[in-house]
């Protein structure tokens, strides 16, 4: 009896100590390692350290886009004990009726809430020395489009969470953006970091890195100018201008209208503006493509310079109808005269010579209908029936010729003639030229994609083009003295219901000089202008004024000086005077100077919604 | 072999008496760790916790040596005036008693706070086992078993109206102990373990809106992870990133950032576990089982009911506390306010628990048992 009991109490000790060390063998060894890491979950704060997000300057070196340090406005509900008066207080300070802010502080859920993102500096400081409590200013950075609008598209803009929209700022996000980083500390159950026996480490940020672009901020200014005129001169609905290297790929200026002020994002009227029409949207090219239809009659050999063509203004081929944008013939005519009278029928027949199966392989090493590859965000790749597509008939052929039925970006069409102006390579457009950052600089190489071209064959094509300009529907862009290679372009816009809309066109005018040495290949594009349709009146004289200054900043000597010389005295340049008068009177800073943007109205009305 | 003289010292346990001491100064360095950083660096030893500690441990010395000088014989004498003193003392709770969080469980006597409830389950020991030892001829007799319940279930009624559910438990536990040693009959504790499974939903009634939470929140920690549950989920956590080795003593980052509450108290033991790890926590148990077998075997040494009893009742306690202190730290029992003997900053627990083991080695000293063993045999 005593025995049992004395190992009765035996049994309930070691069960005991069984139970209890079978239990802290479960929770501090087998399961240790879960337990470990909700311990340093709780104990551990990991604090982001943010990166600077890197600058982007132009080709000379001045600055495009930097950032500005300036503080967002918080509020702590609960720390707030009179909130009448604090938005008494508050409210004019940033610009906010005392009753919005009353309104913003009772419709929130959580206990801080942001008033006012990116105050100024002076603001910050009227706020402190208010000294409310329950008021914290949260200092972040904001970024800062130094040129106000200048090269918005090619740019873009940081939304307010600082992600890069459009442009370089999205397509080299990453890059700018830079890595963040972390400091770890312990912290007690208020989240206060603490000293403790235990090290803080510390992982430094990386910051973004600066971009070098190809945008020449002088160019850019007048192109932007030069453009906005000439949409404004003929009522047009909109318009772009593209220059670029055609050795180098390298995009020298990129205006578009309409456009925005990227530092005021949130106030443009429409996100619709945003995308760059350069990449982001398609046209038809009409004329200025039939230097792609000439270039390949050339290389395929079914055409010399002076073949003759029978052209008698208009033409049945494949089962449609086509005639020339006057109506007239010119029978016989050369195959410059193709290009000067800008002859639909003279196209086509050259495109039908080549046949499909020949021509559309060009078409494709053009690089149409795909993307061209530019390092900016947003680009579409175009529309091309090939044979054998669904849809595709052997129409295609004989409008494709003339640039109808097909659907470019301005830089495709760009991309493909800075081909014919470099003697016959493919080279890949791209904006930025060097990434600077904590290791060092890349430099970006011109990347050659393929050959295209004999040189024989493009310098052909060239001559042919200025041949043709100088007497013909181009005239209006050659400036005397210089070599100048261009081809008009009117094209019809597509509806939305397939066919064309009436009256609805879109002038351009795609050229390069100095055709001997070309320093770049530029494309003047006018959507919709009210009055006349055509290229010759409406682009030509853009293009014209751009490639003149263009030849003075480059400090071209023009091959025949006393031309020159001669065009200046009598006859004044064809730019609307009063269209290019507004477009200067706008203060646009072309220096290094930063043009200050915060005098402005405030930056994130909608997003402080 | 005949015995010639009486030798007081040749009994005494030095072994239980290094166990009691070492786990005593464990206690110290533990409740230093525990508070280590709700101490200002420059404050004096004898104002923080540890220090506290250490004084309550010097007075608690000469209560066991005191204690073990003190006949048992005398103090078994006092069985009932000290069962009457042991009431007043917990009425006087009642009346004057101080309350914090809710209990009210202390006498303010200046210095420190008294918890007679502590003190208490000493006390009981002792009035039970002169209990036993009067009705050992009838302890064999239902009555007898009714009888020394209702006299615990006093003292146990004003315990758990203060409330203190934890203490009333230790109580249970120590009458259960200590009738097991004086020889109840099983089929008894059946019978009243039977009743009491009845009067569970009684009990339920009776106990306070957070007592039922915690016993709730036991099965379930997680359903109320800020709040009840909160410290539960702590310990564990502490605990558990203890791993094989711990922290290091000091190191503890739940128990030294704040995490864990009440963490030189009641949760003392999930600071150990952090800081020493499982190889540091069966280090403890280890005395802890050294304590115990040496605590068993004082009671099988005891020749009179008296003693043996006495011994019952102190290992029950000591056991039942370690077990749901312990337990409770690593959800293996509800959460109650029972501290770690010995481990647990206060001073009323580390006074009643040395008192006892003094009075253990009262015990060990006088008895005649082994003589009288010997004395036959030879």
């Amino acid at each position: 009896m005593k025995q049992g009991r004395q190992l009765a109490v035996f049994v309930v000790l070691v069960g005991f100590a069984a139970a209890l060390g079978a239990r802290l063998y479960y929770w501090q060894v087998v399961k240790h390692d879960w337990l470990n890491t909700k311990a340093l979950n709780e104990h551990v704060r990991d604090e982001t350290i943010p990166a600077r997000r890197g600058a982007i300057y132009d080709v000379s070196g001045n600055v495009l886009a930097t950032n500005e340090a300036v503080d967002s406005v918080y509020v702590s509900r609960t720390q707030i004990d009179k909130p009448e008066s604090m938005a008494q207080v508050l409210g004019p300070m940033i610009g906010m009726s005392p009753s919005d802010v009353l309104d913003r502080l009772n419709s929130s859920s959580t206990d801080f809430v942001r008033l006012k993102l990116w105050v100024s500096s002076d603001v910050s400081q009227q706020i402190r020395a208010a000294r409310q409590p329950g008021i914290f200013l949260e200092p972040t950075t904001r970024r800062i489009y130094a040129q106000g609008q200048l090269a918005a598209h090619l740019l873009g803009f940081t939304n307010q969470d600082g992600k890069g929209q459009y442009g370089i700022e999205e397509a080299y996000d990453k890059l700018l953006a830079g890595t963040p980083g972390h400091l770890r500390a312990e912290v007690d159950t208020a989240g206060r970091p603490i000293n403790f026996t235990t090290p803080r480490d510390a992982l430094p940020a990386q910051n973004g890195a600066d971009l070098m672009t190809t945008i020449d901020s002088t160019l850019q200014y007048i192109a932007e100018r030069e453009l906005a005129a000439g949409v404004e001169a003929h009522k047009a609905t909109g318009g772009t201008v593209v220059i670029m290297d055609p050795h180098t790929g390298e995009i020298l200026a990129n205006a578009n209208v309409p456009t925005f002020d990227p530092n005021q994002y949130a106030a443009a009227p429409d996100g619709a503006v945003f995308p760059n029409p350069t990449i982001s949207k398609i046209y038809e090219p009409g004329s200025t493509f039939k230097i792609i239809t000439m270039s390949i009659g050339l290389t395929e050999r079914v055409v010399q310079p002076d073949s003759a063509i029978n052209d008698p203004g208009s033409l049945s081929l494949a089962g449609i109808h086509i005639t020339n944008w006057d109506g007239k013939g010119h029978s016989p005519e050369s195959a410059t005269q193709v290009l000067q009278y800008s002859s639909n029928v003279g196209a086509a027949t050259i495109g039908w010579r080549v046949g499909a199966d020949k021509y559309y392989p060009h078409i494709k090493d053009y690089g149409f209908g795909q993307p061209t590859g530019v390092d900016l965000a947003g680009e579409l790749p175009g529309q091309v029936l090939f044979p054998g597509d669904n849809g595709w008939t052997p129409a295609n052929l004989v409008t494709n010729s003339f640039g109808q039925g097909i659907a470019v970006t301005p830089l495709q069409l760009v991309t493909a003639v800075a081909a014919v102006a470099n003697g016959g390579m493919m080279v890949q457009p791209h904006v930025v030229k060097q990434i600077r950052d904590d290791n060092g600089t890349k430099q970006i190489s011109t990347t050659e994609v393929r050959r295209v071209l004999d040189p024989q064959v493009a310098a052909t094509l060239t001559k042919m083009l200025v041949d043709s300009a100088k007497i013909g529907e181009a005239q209006l862009a050659v400036v005397p003295g210089f070599k100048v290679a261009a081809k008009t372009g009117t094209a019809q816009v597509a509806s939305a219901s397939g066919g064309y809309a009436d009256g609805k066109f879109i002038a351009s005018l795609l050229g390069f000089a100095p055709a001997d040495d070309p320093k770049f290949v530029m494309l003047v594009k006018i959507d919709e202008p009210q009055g006349v349709p055509f290229g010759s009146e409406v682009a030509a004289p853009v293009w014209n004024s751009i490639a003149r200054q263009l030849f003075v900043h480059y400090k071209i000597e023009p091959s025949d000086p006393e031309a020159l010389a001669k065009s200046l005295k009598p006859t004044p340049i064809p730019v609307p005077a009063s269209a290019s008068a507004a477009a200067r009177a706008q203060p646009v800073a072309v220096s290094a100077k930063p043009t200050p943007v915060r005098a402005s109205a405030p930056a994130a009305k909608p997003a402080a919604r | 072999m005949i015995e010639k003289r009486w030798n007081p010292w040749r009994h005494f346990d030095y072994v239980l008496l290094a166990t009691a001491l070492l786990l005593t100064v464990v206690g110290i360095l533990m409740v230093y760790s525990a508070t280590l950083a709700d101490s200002p660096k420059d404050e004096p030893f004898f104002s923080t916790f540890s220090g506290h500690q250490a004084v309550f441990a010097a007075i608690g010395l000469v209560l066991l040596v005191v204690a073990t000088l003190v006949d048992f014989r005398y103090v078994r004498s006092l069985g009932y005036p000290i069962y009457v003193l042991n009431l007043l003392l917990l009425l006087a709770v009642a009346v004057i008693g101080h309350q914090s969080n809710g209990a009210q469980r202390w006498i303010d006597v200046g210095f420190f706070r008294f918890q007679p409830s502590e003190l208490a389950k000493l006390l009981l020991i002792v009035t039970l086992a002169k209990f036993f030892a009067d009705h050992q001829d009838r302890v064999q007799r239902f009555g007898t078993v009714a009888l020394s319940l209702a006299l615990i279930a006093v003292p146990i009624v004003l315990v758990f109206l203060q409330p203190d559910f934890g203490t009333a438990m230790v109580m249970l536990a120590i009458w259960l102990g200590m009738a097991v040693m004086a020889g109840v009959r099983v089929s008894h504790l059946g019978l009243l373990a039977g009743g009491l499974a009845l009067c569970g939903p009684i009990v339920w009634q009776f106990m306070k809106e957070y007592q039922r939470n915690r016993l709730l929140i036991f099965l379930n920690p997680e359903s109320d992870p800020s709040g009840e549950g909160y410290n539960m989920i702590q310990s564990r956590i502490s605990v558990g990133s203890g791993g094989w080795l711990g922290q290091g003593f000091g190191h503890g980052t739940q128990s030294q950032l704040d995490f864990l509450k009440v963490q030189h108290t009641d949760f003392i033991f999930a600071v150990l576990g952090e800081e020493l790890g499982f190889l540091g926590a069966l280090a403890l148990f280890l005395l802890f089982i050294v304590l115990l077998f040496r605590m068993v075997r004082a009671a099988s040494m005891q020749k009179e009911v008296f003693g043996r009893t006495f011994a019952a009742g102190a290992v029950s306690m000591v056991l039942f506390q370690v077990f749901v202190n312990v337990g409770m730290t690593i959800g293996l029992t509800p959460v109650t306010g029972i501290p770690l003997p010995f481990i647990s900053y206060g001073a009323s627990n580390l006074l009643t628990t040395l008192m006892a083991f003094g009075l253990l080695q009262s015990l060990l000293t006088r008895s005649q048992k082994t003589a009288w063993d010997g004395y036959a045999s030879g």
